[in-house]
């Protein structure tokens, strides 16, 4: 038996509900604990606003008040979609531990003592981080075998932000392409042991909201994998060296536009 | 669908209003007015000399002039000493450019120095990725505070000074990061040049703005 914490960024996060409504039902995996991040928090905003600027408002709208109807307008596979599939029947976490009586808990920041006392009683062996911000290394240290991230991008070449933007842009769609690594989280940002890769066809999509779509359903199944594969002791890690990535950062609108083109330039003839 | 609030649709229209970012256009408006407008005082920026003649030189390149005459290119130097730049180097304490946020005065300068004689190449890309990730991490607060006492006008030159270099060093490794990071920075000093009154801290701006415009013309086509 494994013995897994859910780290969430937000209540009525899809990803999560997926992951934690599926570990719920794997053999051996206990799912242990779910710690929401929550919303209302001042220090989370202005860090927030100071990455994003006023693209936070868009995040906002997208992920806390649209919710699950944020996929609507999206043809490609998406969340949502899989959600049905799925049937899941939970419209936030909080309705999920009640109904599998799950120790859940509400924290302003993921590296909160109060989190850290709760992550210390619970003593998890695995973690899956599915969004909240930074994990400080109080956390880090905490579960035995590691903090499982998936990154919707491929790792190591491409780490931080916008990184399908960004691979769009630098012409590497076709060397390098779109999808998602599924890694063990350290100090660095992107930097951990790679576990597991899922490349998506390009082809399939010709917007960055599409690409993204189906890189976060790719995210649920690599997550899972991950999981089953420490109970099962079947995965492997494979470290990244300091110098084969490079880290990428919030792309300006200028670039944007560029890697929008460059983005129908190297997917027109697929 | 006829009465349903469109959410999305109304984040664009707010994000449109406040996210403003300045398109190719509005800054080769606004570089050829500025330009312009110090032209016609010339006699004024006698001793900048150098930086008027360079941005001309790039206006041109850019397409936004005619090519002016007026200046002779042979007798436009920039402070490029090399040796100078590897006494800087050498002198910096613990050996970095940057040292718990505290970023040493001259980087940019010296760096763009160094890199433009393809010399440590291997130390101008460790600084200039601290650099760059220094700026993406703290944005506008990334260059308020320097290793030297400097005042108001010798801070905003060291932010130009490290605009350029982000636009050099994106054009000469062809890596838009830097690019990137060059686009932030001049939108953040766009705000200070509105108050700018001399010329001596005007033109340097108004060169960042060009070079960043000449490395974009030149890296997204």
């Amino acid at each position: 038996m494994i013995r897994v914490v859910v780290l969430a960024p937000i209540d009525n996060s899809l990803y999560a509900r997926l992951v934690c409504f599926r570990l719920r039902q794997e053999r051996e995996i206990q799912l242990a604990g779910i710690v929401v991040r929550s919303p209302w928090n001042l220090k989370r905003f202005l860090s927030e606003i100071n990455r994003d600027g006023v693209r936070l408002l868009r995040k906002v709208v997208e992920k806390g008040i649209r919710g699950d109807t944020r996929f609507a307008d999206i043809p490609a596979e998406n969340l949502a979609r899989l959600a049905v599939n799925w049937e899941l029947p939970f419209s936030s976490l909080k309705k999920l531990a009640a109904e599998y009586n799950i120790p859940y808990l509400v924290v302003s920041d993921h590296n909160h003592m109060k989190s850290e006392e709760f992550l210390q009683q619970v003593s998890p062996d695995l973690m899956v981080f599915t969004g909240g911000g930074l994990i400080r290394k109080n956390i880090l240290a905490i579960p035995s075998i590691g903090i499982l991230n998936c990154h919707t991008g491929i790792l190591p070449e491409y780490r931080g932000m916008d990184v399908v933007e960004w691979t769009a842009a630098e012409g590497q769609v076709e060397n390098i392409g779109f999808g998602a690594t599924l890694h063990l989280m350290d100090k660095g940002v992107d930097t951990g042991p790679i576990l597991k890769t899922a490349v998506i066809d390009p082809g399939i999509a010709k917007s960055f909201e599409q690409i993204r779509a189906k890189l976060e359903v790719e995210m649920v199944g690599l997550m899972l994998d991950g999981v089953r594969g420490f109970r099962d002791r079947t995965i492997t890690r494979k470290t990244q060296g300091a110098n084969e990535g490079r880290q990428y950062y919030v792309m300006h609108p200028r670039i944007k536009e560029f890697a929008k083109h460059q983005l129908l330039r190297q997917t027109k003839n697929r | 669908m006829g009465g349903r609030i469109n959410l999305a649709g109304l984040v664009d229209i707010l994000l449109g209003f406040f996210d403003r970012h300045h398109t190719q256009e509005e800054v080769r408006v606004f570089l050829v007015s500025e330009y312009q407008s110090i032209l016609e005082k010339k006699h004024d920026v006698e001793n900048l000399y150098p930086f008027l003649g360079i941005l001309s030189l790039l206006l041109a390149k850019l397409g936004w002039i005619e090519k002016l005459d007026s200046f002779d290119m042979d007798e436009i130097q920039t402070n490029s000493d090399l040796d100078e730049a590897i006494r800087w180097m050498e002198k910096l304490y613990g050996g970095h450019v940057i040292s718990q946020s505290v970023v040493v005065a001259g980087a940019g300068e010296n760096l763009d120095v160094l890199d433009s004689h393809r010399t440590k190449e291997d130390f101008v890309a460790a600084e200039a990725e601290l650099l760059l990730r220094h700026v993406e991490y703290r944005r506008r607060k990334s260059m308020n505070e320097f290793s030297d006492d400097l005042s108001k006008e010798q801070v905003l030159k060291e932010k130009t000074n490290l605009s350029i270099f982000f636009s050099h060093h994106a054009m000469r490794y062809n890596d838009l990061r830097f690019l990137n990071a060059a686009f932030k920075l001049n939108e953040w000093l766009m705000g200070a040049y509105r108050k700018m009154r001399e010329n001596d801290l005007r033109l340097p701006f108004l060169l960042a703005l060009a070079e960043q415009e000449y490395a974009a013309q030149e890296m997204l086509r």
